[in-house]
Protein backbone atom coordinates (compact mmCIF):
# COMPACT_ATOMS: atom_id res chain seq x y z
CA UNK A 1 0.00 0.00 0.00
CA UNK A 2 2.80 2.42 0.77
CA UNK A 3 4.29 1.70 -2.68
CA UNK A 4 1.07 2.85 -4.25
CA UNK A 5 1.04 5.95 -2.10
CA UNK A 6 4.64 6.73 -3.06
CA UNK A 7 3.74 6.25 -6.72
CA UNK A 8 0.77 8.57 -6.36
CA UNK A 9 2.64 11.37 -4.61
CA UNK A 10 5.65 11.17 -6.86
CA UNK A 11 3.55 11.33 -10.03
CA UNK A 12 1.42 14.12 -8.59
CA UNK A 13 3.98 16.63 -7.33
CA UNK A 14 7.54 15.35 -7.30
CA UNK A 15 7.79 14.32 -10.94
CA UNK A 16 4.99 16.57 -12.07
CA UNK A 17 4.19 16.06 -15.72
CA UNK A 18 4.30 19.75 -16.65
CA UNK A 19 7.11 21.02 -14.48
CA UNK A 20 9.59 18.18 -14.80
CA UNK A 21 8.59 16.42 -18.00
CA UNK A 22 7.47 19.46 -20.00
CA UNK A 23 4.37 17.80 -21.44
CA UNK A 24 1.04 19.52 -21.85
CA UNK A 25 2.56 22.95 -22.44
CA UNK A 26 0.28 23.79 -25.36
CA UNK A 27 -3.00 23.62 -23.39
CA UNK A 28 -1.26 25.24 -20.43
CA UNK A 29 -0.46 28.39 -22.38
CA UNK A 30 -3.72 28.34 -24.31
CA UNK A 31 -6.49 27.45 -21.89
CA UNK A 32 -5.18 28.89 -18.66
CA UNK A 33 -6.52 32.42 -18.93
CA UNK A 34 -9.53 31.79 -16.71
CA UNK A 35 -9.48 29.56 -13.65
CA UNK A 36 -12.92 28.08 -14.35
CA UNK A 37 -11.85 26.86 -17.77
CA UNK A 38 -8.68 25.43 -16.21
CA UNK A 39 -10.79 23.25 -13.90
CA UNK A 40 -13.05 22.15 -16.74
CA UNK A 41 -10.09 21.18 -18.89
CA UNK A 42 -8.41 19.42 -15.97
CA UNK A 43 -11.44 17.26 -15.17
CA UNK A 44 -11.84 16.32 -18.82
CA UNK A 45 -8.17 15.31 -19.00
CA UNK A 46 -8.43 13.16 -15.83
CA UNK A 47 -11.44 11.38 -17.22
CA UNK A 48 -9.99 10.74 -20.67
CA UNK A 49 -6.58 9.63 -19.42
CA UNK A 50 -8.00 7.18 -16.88
CA UNK A 51 -10.43 5.62 -19.32
CA UNK A 52 -8.06 5.34 -22.25
CA UNK A 53 -5.24 4.03 -20.00
CA UNK A 54 -7.42 1.16 -18.85
CA UNK A 55 -8.49 0.30 -22.38
CA UNK A 56 -5.06 0.58 -23.98
CA UNK A 57 -3.46 -1.43 -21.16
CA UNK A 58 -5.97 -4.26 -21.57
CA UNK A 59 -5.70 -4.12 -25.35
CA UNK A 60 -1.89 -4.20 -25.28
CA UNK A 61 -1.57 -7.17 -22.98
CA UNK A 62 -4.44 -9.24 -24.31
CA UNK A 63 -4.18 -8.62 -28.06
CA UNK A 64 -0.90 -7.04 -29.11
CA UNK A 65 1.51 -9.15 -27.07
CA UNK A 66 -0.03 -12.57 -27.88
CA UNK A 67 -0.10 -11.69 -31.56
CA UNK A 68 3.45 -10.21 -31.30
CA UNK A 69 2.34 -6.96 -32.85
CA UNK A 70 4.07 -4.71 -30.28
CA UNK A 71 5.21 -2.30 -32.96
CA UNK A 72 1.58 -1.37 -33.56
CA UNK A 73 1.29 0.21 -30.15
CA UNK A 74 1.45 3.83 -31.32
CA UNK A 75 -1.33 3.58 -33.88
CA UNK A 76 -3.46 1.41 -31.59
CA UNK A 77 -3.23 3.83 -28.70
CA UNK A 78 -4.11 6.81 -30.86
CA UNK A 79 -7.15 5.14 -32.36
CA UNK A 80 -8.34 3.93 -28.96
CA UNK A 81 -7.93 7.41 -27.46
CA UNK A 82 -9.82 9.01 -30.34
CA UNK A 83 -12.64 6.45 -30.15
CA UNK A 84 -12.88 6.83 -26.39
CA UNK A 85 -13.13 10.62 -26.64
CA UNK A 86 -15.96 10.34 -29.15
CA UNK A 87 -17.72 7.82 -26.92
CA UNK A 88 -17.40 10.01 -23.83
CA UNK A 89 -18.71 13.04 -25.69
CA UNK A 90 -21.75 11.08 -26.89
CA UNK A 91 -22.50 9.77 -23.40
CA UNK A 92 -22.22 13.25 -21.92
CA UNK A 93 -24.49 14.73 -24.54
CA UNK A 94 -27.18 12.16 -23.85
CA UNK A 95 -27.09 11.83 -20.11
CA UNK A 96 -25.56 14.81 -18.39
CA UNK A 97 -26.08 18.35 -19.57
CA UNK A 98 -24.23 19.84 -16.61
CA UNK A 99 -21.10 17.84 -17.24
CA UNK A 100 -21.29 18.51 -20.96
CA UNK A 101 -21.44 22.23 -20.30
CA UNK A 102 -18.46 22.03 -17.98
CA UNK A 103 -16.13 19.78 -19.91
CA UNK A 104 -17.64 18.70 -23.19
CA UNK A 105 -16.07 21.49 -25.18
CA UNK A 106 -12.56 20.52 -24.14
CA UNK A 107 -12.90 16.91 -25.21
CA UNK A 108 -11.90 17.27 -28.89
CA UNK A 109 -8.86 19.21 -27.70
CA UNK A 110 -7.60 16.26 -25.72
CA UNK A 111 -7.29 13.80 -28.57
CA UNK A 112 -3.94 15.20 -29.64
CA UNK A 113 -2.71 16.12 -26.21
CA UNK A 114 0.85 15.05 -25.35
CA UNK A 115 -0.11 14.00 -21.83
CA UNK A 116 -2.66 11.38 -22.88
CA UNK A 117 -0.30 9.61 -25.26
CA UNK A 118 2.55 9.91 -22.76
CA UNK A 119 0.60 8.19 -19.96
CA UNK A 120 -0.58 5.36 -22.20
CA UNK A 121 2.96 4.75 -23.47
CA UNK A 122 4.50 5.08 -20.03
CA UNK A 123 2.24 2.42 -18.50
CA UNK A 124 3.80 -0.05 -20.92
CA UNK A 125 7.38 1.19 -20.64
CA UNK A 126 7.37 1.12 -16.84
CA UNK A 127 5.75 -2.33 -16.74
CA UNK A 128 3.06 -1.63 -14.18
CA UNK A 129 0.50 -4.15 -13.04
CA UNK A 130 -3.16 -3.21 -13.22
CA UNK A 131 -3.53 -1.48 -9.84
CA UNK A 132 -0.32 0.50 -10.25
CA UNK A 133 -1.48 1.54 -13.69
CA UNK A 134 -4.77 2.86 -12.29
CA UNK A 135 -3.01 4.84 -9.57
CA UNK A 136 -0.48 6.29 -12.00
CA UNK A 137 -3.05 7.29 -14.58
CA UNK A 138 -5.07 9.10 -11.93
CA UNK A 139 -2.09 10.87 -10.38
CA UNK A 140 -0.53 12.28 -13.54
CA UNK A 141 -3.62 14.18 -14.82
CA UNK A 142 -4.39 15.31 -11.28
CA UNK A 143 -0.95 16.91 -11.22
CA UNK A 144 -1.67 18.46 -14.59
CA UNK A 145 -4.93 19.95 -13.31
CA UNK A 146 -3.25 21.24 -10.15
CA UNK A 147 -0.59 23.13 -12.07
CA UNK A 148 -3.08 24.46 -14.60
CA UNK A 149 -5.32 25.79 -11.86
CA UNK A 150 -2.50 27.48 -9.93
CA UNK A 151 -1.15 28.92 -13.16
CA UNK A 152 -4.56 30.24 -14.21
CA UNK A 153 -5.04 32.08 -10.94
CA UNK A 154 -1.60 33.66 -11.27
CA UNK A 155 -2.26 34.58 -14.87
CA UNK A 156 -5.49 36.34 -14.02
CA UNK A 157 -3.47 38.67 -11.80
CA UNK A 158 -0.73 38.99 -14.41
CA UNK A 159 -3.19 40.59 -16.83
CA UNK A 160 -3.35 43.63 -14.56
CA UNK A 161 0.40 43.98 -14.05
CA UNK A 162 2.74 46.33 -15.85
CA UNK A 163 4.71 43.97 -18.08
CA UNK A 164 7.33 45.20 -20.60
CA UNK A 165 6.15 45.01 -24.20
CA UNK A 166 8.54 42.28 -25.26
CA UNK A 167 7.36 40.01 -22.46
CA UNK A 168 3.61 40.49 -22.72
CA UNK A 169 1.59 37.35 -23.08
CA UNK A 170 3.46 34.07 -23.28
CA UNK A 171 7.07 34.99 -22.36
CA UNK A 172 6.15 36.32 -18.91
CA UNK A 173 3.90 33.30 -18.43
CA UNK A 174 6.88 31.06 -19.12
CA UNK A 175 8.94 32.89 -16.51
CA UNK A 176 6.14 32.24 -14.02
CA UNK A 177 6.29 28.54 -14.93
CA UNK A 178 10.07 28.63 -14.42
CA UNK A 179 9.61 29.94 -10.88
CA UNK A 180 6.95 27.30 -10.20
CA UNK A 181 9.33 24.61 -11.47
CA UNK A 182 12.03 25.83 -9.10
CA UNK A 183 9.58 25.80 -6.18
CA UNK A 184 8.32 22.31 -6.93
CA UNK A 185 11.84 20.85 -6.95
CA UNK A 186 11.79 21.48 -3.22
CA UNK A 187 9.45 18.49 -2.91
CA UNK A 188 12.19 16.16 -4.05
CA UNK A 189 12.90 14.60 -0.66
CA UNK A 190 9.26 14.10 0.32
CA UNK A 191 8.93 10.32 -0.01
CA UNK B 1 -1.38 -9.21 -42.82
CA UNK B 2 -3.14 -9.40 -39.50
CA UNK B 3 -1.74 -5.95 -38.76
CA UNK B 4 -3.75 -4.39 -41.58
CA UNK B 5 -6.87 -6.26 -40.46
CA UNK B 6 -6.29 -5.10 -36.91
CA UNK B 7 -6.01 -1.43 -37.95
CA UNK B 8 -9.15 -1.82 -40.05
CA UNK B 9 -11.07 -3.16 -37.03
CA UNK B 10 -9.89 -0.32 -34.83
CA UNK B 11 -10.68 2.22 -37.50
CA UNK B 12 -14.15 0.75 -37.85
CA UNK B 13 -14.73 1.01 -34.09
CA UNK B 14 -13.64 4.65 -34.25
CA UNK B 15 -15.95 5.22 -37.21
CA UNK B 16 -18.92 3.75 -35.35
CA UNK B 17 -18.34 5.91 -32.29
CA UNK B 18 -17.76 9.01 -34.42
CA UNK B 19 -21.01 8.40 -36.28
CA UNK B 20 -22.98 7.85 -33.07
CA UNK B 21 -21.51 11.03 -31.63
CA UNK B 22 -22.33 12.95 -34.78
CA UNK B 23 -26.02 12.06 -34.72
CA UNK B 24 -26.72 12.73 -31.03
CA UNK B 25 -27.90 16.33 -30.67
CA UNK B 26 -26.45 18.64 -28.11
CA UNK B 27 -28.58 19.08 -24.97
CA UNK B 28 -30.92 22.06 -24.82
CA UNK B 29 -29.13 25.27 -23.96
CA UNK B 30 -25.75 23.99 -25.03
CA UNK B 31 -25.88 25.11 -28.63
CA UNK B 32 -23.50 28.01 -28.31
CA UNK B 33 -20.72 26.82 -26.05
CA UNK B 34 -17.17 27.75 -26.68
CA UNK B 35 -14.08 27.17 -24.64
CA UNK B 36 -12.75 30.27 -22.92
CA UNK B 37 -9.33 29.88 -24.44
CA UNK B 38 -7.23 32.25 -26.47
CA UNK B 39 -6.49 29.80 -29.25
CA UNK B 40 -3.41 27.74 -28.44
CA UNK B 41 -1.36 26.12 -31.11
CA UNK B 42 -3.22 22.80 -31.21
CA UNK B 43 -4.56 22.88 -34.74
CA UNK B 44 -6.93 19.98 -34.35
CA UNK B 45 -8.99 21.58 -31.58
CA UNK B 46 -12.47 22.60 -32.59
CA UNK B 47 -11.90 26.12 -31.32
CA UNK B 48 -8.82 26.84 -33.38
CA UNK B 49 -9.24 29.65 -35.94
CA UNK B 50 -8.28 27.30 -38.73
CA UNK B 51 -11.42 25.24 -38.25
CA UNK B 52 -13.74 27.92 -39.74
CA UNK B 53 -16.28 28.15 -36.97
CA UNK B 54 -18.57 31.12 -36.51
CA UNK B 55 -18.13 33.30 -33.49
CA UNK B 56 -20.11 32.09 -30.53
CA UNK B 57 -20.59 33.79 -27.21
CA UNK B 58 -18.95 32.31 -24.17
CA UNK B 59 -21.09 30.57 -21.62
CA UNK B 60 -21.10 32.26 -18.21
CA UNK C 1 23.35 38.34 -49.80
CA UNK C 2 20.16 40.30 -49.33
CA UNK C 3 18.11 37.19 -49.95
CA UNK C 4 19.97 35.34 -47.23
CA UNK C 5 19.48 38.22 -44.82
CA UNK C 6 15.81 38.28 -45.72
CA UNK C 7 15.54 34.55 -45.14
CA UNK C 8 17.26 34.91 -41.78
CA UNK C 9 14.92 37.70 -40.73
CA UNK C 10 11.90 35.69 -41.78
CA UNK C 11 13.19 32.81 -39.73
CA UNK C 12 13.16 35.09 -36.71
CA UNK C 13 9.79 36.64 -37.30
CA UNK C 14 7.79 33.57 -38.31
CA UNK C 15 9.65 31.19 -36.03
CA UNK C 16 7.45 28.14 -35.37
CA UNK C 17 8.90 27.56 -31.91
CA UNK C 18 9.46 31.00 -30.40
CA UNK C 19 6.95 32.98 -32.43
CA UNK C 20 4.01 30.61 -32.87
CA UNK C 21 4.68 28.36 -29.83
CA UNK C 22 4.31 25.12 -31.75
CA UNK C 23 6.02 22.00 -30.50
CA UNK C 24 7.28 23.49 -27.25
CA UNK C 25 6.97 20.25 -25.27
CA UNK C 26 9.83 18.58 -27.08
CA UNK C 27 11.84 21.81 -27.33
CA UNK C 28 11.98 22.27 -23.58
CA UNK C 29 12.68 18.65 -22.80
CA UNK C 30 15.52 17.61 -25.06
CA UNK C 31 17.63 20.72 -25.57
CA UNK C 32 20.19 19.84 -22.93
CA UNK C 33 22.88 19.32 -25.50
CA UNK C 34 23.53 19.91 -29.17
CA UNK C 35 23.46 16.24 -30.20
CA UNK C 36 19.91 15.71 -29.04
CA UNK C 37 18.74 18.89 -30.69
CA UNK C 38 20.23 17.99 -34.07
CA UNK C 39 19.00 14.40 -33.86
CA UNK C 40 15.46 15.49 -33.06
CA UNK C 41 15.60 18.23 -35.67
CA UNK C 42 16.64 15.89 -38.45
CA UNK C 43 13.92 13.38 -37.51
CA UNK C 44 11.30 16.13 -37.55
CA UNK C 45 12.48 17.41 -40.95
CA UNK C 46 12.18 13.91 -42.40
CA UNK C 47 8.76 13.19 -40.88
CA UNK C 48 7.37 16.64 -41.67
CA UNK C 49 8.42 16.53 -45.33
CA UNK C 50 7.16 13.01 -45.98
CA UNK C 51 3.88 13.56 -44.14
CA UNK C 52 3.30 16.83 -46.02
CA UNK C 53 3.89 15.03 -49.32
CA UNK C 54 1.58 12.13 -48.45
CA UNK C 55 -1.22 14.29 -47.07
CA UNK C 56 -1.00 16.69 -49.98
CA UNK C 57 -1.15 13.81 -52.45
CA UNK C 58 -4.23 12.39 -50.72
CA UNK C 59 -5.99 15.64 -50.00
CA UNK C 60 -8.74 15.16 -52.57
CA UNK C 61 -9.84 11.74 -51.34
CA UNK C 62 -9.92 12.25 -47.58
CA UNK C 63 -13.42 13.29 -46.41
CA UNK C 64 -13.46 16.48 -44.45
CA UNK C 65 -14.97 15.35 -41.14
CA UNK C 66 -12.53 12.58 -40.33
CA UNK C 67 -9.39 14.20 -41.64
CA UNK C 68 -7.74 14.68 -38.24
CA UNK C 69 -7.65 10.99 -37.27
CA UNK C 70 -6.54 10.04 -40.79
CA UNK C 71 -3.66 12.53 -40.61
CA UNK C 72 -2.70 11.22 -37.20
CA UNK C 73 -2.62 7.61 -38.41
CA UNK C 74 -0.42 8.58 -41.37
CA UNK C 75 1.95 10.52 -39.12
CA UNK C 76 1.98 7.68 -36.56
CA UNK C 77 3.11 5.18 -39.19
CA UNK C 78 5.95 7.49 -40.24
CA UNK C 79 6.97 8.16 -36.64
CA UNK C 80 7.04 4.46 -35.78
CA UNK C 81 9.27 3.73 -38.79
CA UNK C 82 11.67 6.53 -37.83
CA UNK C 83 11.69 5.31 -34.23
CA UNK C 84 12.59 1.77 -35.26
CA UNK C 85 15.35 3.12 -37.52
CA UNK C 86 16.78 5.24 -34.71
CA UNK C 87 16.66 2.30 -32.30
CA UNK C 88 18.58 0.21 -34.80
CA UNK C 89 21.20 2.62 -36.13
CA UNK C 90 21.69 5.32 -33.47
CA UNK C 91 20.90 3.79 -30.05
CA UNK C 92 22.65 6.60 -28.16
CA UNK C 93 20.14 9.04 -29.62
CA UNK C 94 17.30 6.74 -28.60
CA UNK C 95 18.34 6.67 -24.94
CA UNK C 96 18.81 10.45 -24.93
CA UNK C 97 15.50 11.33 -26.56
CA UNK C 98 13.53 8.60 -24.84
CA UNK C 99 9.77 8.85 -25.05
CA UNK C 100 9.90 12.05 -27.11
CA UNK C 101 10.36 10.21 -30.38
CA UNK C 102 6.90 8.59 -30.23
CA UNK C 103 5.56 11.93 -29.00
CA UNK C 104 6.50 13.52 -32.33
CA UNK C 105 3.11 12.13 -33.42
CA UNK C 106 1.28 14.75 -31.40
CA UNK C 107 3.84 17.45 -32.09
CA UNK C 108 1.84 20.52 -32.97
CA UNK C 109 4.13 21.51 -35.83
CA UNK C 110 3.44 18.44 -37.96
CA UNK C 111 -0.30 18.38 -37.47
CA UNK C 112 -0.48 22.16 -37.69
CA UNK C 113 1.32 22.31 -41.05
CA UNK C 114 -0.79 19.46 -42.37
CA UNK C 115 -3.92 21.37 -41.41
CA UNK C 116 -2.82 24.78 -42.54
CA UNK C 117 -0.82 24.06 -45.66
CA UNK C 118 -0.70 20.51 -46.94
CA UNK C 119 -4.41 19.98 -47.36
CA UNK C 120 -4.79 22.99 -49.59
CA UNK C 121 -1.63 23.09 -51.71
CA UNK C 122 0.15 20.89 -54.22
CA UNK C 123 2.75 18.23 -53.50
CA UNK C 124 5.89 20.20 -54.39
CA UNK C 125 4.84 23.31 -52.46
CA UNK C 126 3.98 21.20 -49.41
CA UNK C 127 7.32 19.41 -49.55
CA UNK C 128 9.21 22.71 -49.70
CA UNK C 129 7.13 24.07 -46.84
CA UNK C 130 7.90 20.97 -44.81
CA UNK C 131 11.65 21.34 -45.37
CA UNK C 132 11.46 25.05 -44.55
CA UNK C 133 9.60 24.57 -41.30
CA UNK C 134 11.84 21.68 -40.35
CA UNK C 135 14.99 23.74 -40.89
CA UNK C 136 13.53 26.61 -38.84
CA UNK C 137 12.67 24.18 -36.05
CA UNK C 138 16.13 22.59 -36.10
CA UNK C 139 17.89 25.95 -36.01
CA UNK C 140 15.73 27.10 -33.10
CA UNK C 141 16.45 23.90 -31.20
CA UNK C 142 20.17 24.20 -31.95
CA UNK C 143 20.27 27.81 -30.72
CA UNK C 144 18.50 26.97 -27.47
CA UNK C 145 20.55 23.86 -26.78
CA UNK C 146 23.82 25.65 -27.55
CA UNK C 147 22.97 28.32 -24.98
CA UNK C 148 21.94 25.77 -22.37
CA UNK C 149 24.91 23.51 -22.93
CA UNK C 150 27.48 26.32 -22.84
CA UNK C 151 26.02 27.86 -19.69
CA UNK C 152 25.54 24.55 -17.89
CA UNK C 153 28.77 22.73 -18.68
CA UNK C 154 31.04 25.26 -20.37
CA UNK C 155 31.70 22.85 -23.22
CA UNK C 156 30.15 22.91 -26.68
CA UNK C 157 30.51 19.45 -28.13
CA UNK C 158 28.97 17.24 -30.75
CA UNK C 159 29.32 13.51 -31.27
CA UNK C 160 28.49 11.32 -34.23
CA UNK C 161 25.18 9.62 -33.35
CA UNK C 162 25.95 6.48 -35.36
CA UNK C 163 29.42 5.75 -34.01
CA UNK C 164 29.61 7.77 -30.77
CA UNK C 165 32.89 9.41 -31.63
CA UNK C 166 33.31 13.07 -30.74
CA UNK C 167 33.37 15.45 -33.68
CA UNK C 168 34.39 18.58 -31.81
CA UNK C 169 34.51 19.75 -28.24
CA UNK C 170 35.25 23.38 -27.43
CA UNK C 171 35.74 24.54 -23.87
CA UNK C 172 34.26 28.04 -23.70
CA UNK C 173 33.75 28.82 -20.01
CA UNK C 174 36.00 27.65 -17.20
CA UNK C 175 34.46 25.00 -14.98
CA UNK C 176 34.37 27.36 -11.99
CA UNK C 177 31.89 29.65 -13.68
CA UNK C 178 29.26 27.29 -15.03
CA UNK C 179 25.59 27.47 -14.02
CA UNK C 180 24.33 23.88 -13.52
CA UNK C 181 20.80 25.24 -13.08
CA UNK C 182 20.54 25.49 -16.85
CA UNK C 183 20.31 21.73 -17.13
CA UNK C 184 17.28 21.68 -14.85
CA UNK C 185 13.69 22.45 -15.92
CA UNK C 186 13.97 25.99 -14.60
CA UNK C 187 16.85 26.66 -16.96
CA UNK C 188 14.81 25.36 -19.87
CA UNK C 189 11.85 27.59 -19.10
CA UNK C 190 14.01 30.66 -18.55
CA UNK C 191 15.99 30.25 -21.77
CA UNK C 192 12.81 29.67 -23.72
CA UNK C 193 11.12 32.71 -22.15
CA UNK C 194 14.01 35.01 -23.02
CA UNK C 195 14.32 33.76 -26.58
CA UNK C 196 10.55 34.10 -27.05
CA UNK C 197 10.69 37.62 -25.64
CA UNK C 198 13.47 38.43 -28.11
CA UNK C 199 11.40 37.24 -31.04
CA UNK C 200 8.38 39.14 -29.75
CA UNK C 201 10.47 42.29 -29.42
CA UNK C 202 11.57 41.99 -33.05
CA UNK C 203 8.00 41.48 -34.11
CA UNK C 204 6.61 44.49 -32.23
CA UNK C 205 9.46 46.63 -33.59
CA UNK C 206 8.60 45.63 -37.14
CA UNK C 207 4.89 46.18 -36.50
CA UNK C 208 5.52 49.66 -35.07
CA UNK C 209 7.76 50.51 -38.01
CA UNK C 210 5.06 49.41 -40.47
CA UNK C 211 2.46 51.42 -38.58
CA UNK C 212 4.65 54.55 -38.70
CA UNK C 213 5.15 54.16 -42.45
CA UNK C 214 1.40 54.03 -42.98
CA UNK C 215 0.82 57.26 -41.12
Amino acid sequence: MSDLFTLFISALIINNVILTKFLGMCPLLGVSTKSSSAIGMGLAVIFVIFGSSVFTYLLYYSVLVPMSLEYMDLITFILVIAAFVQFVEMVLKKYSMGLYKALGIYLPLITTNCVVLYVTLDNIIKGFNFVEMCVYSLAVPAGFMLIMYIFATIRERLELANVPNAFKGNPIALIVVAIMAAIFTSFAGLV
Amino acid sequence: MEAALYIAVLGAIYGVFYYLNHITPKPAGCEELTAACNGCSLGSCGNHPSQNFELKETVK
Amino acid sequence: MNKLANYGLNLLKENPVFGLYLGICSTLAITTNLNNALGMGVSVIAILTVSNIVISAMRKIIPDEIRIPVYIVIIATLVKSVELLIKAYAPALDTALGVFIPLIVVNCIILGRAEAFANQNGVLASALDGINMGIAYTLSLAAMSAIRQILATGILSMANPFTDEIIFSINLIGSDYVIPMMKEPIGAFLTFAFLAAGVQAIRTYEADKALKEVK
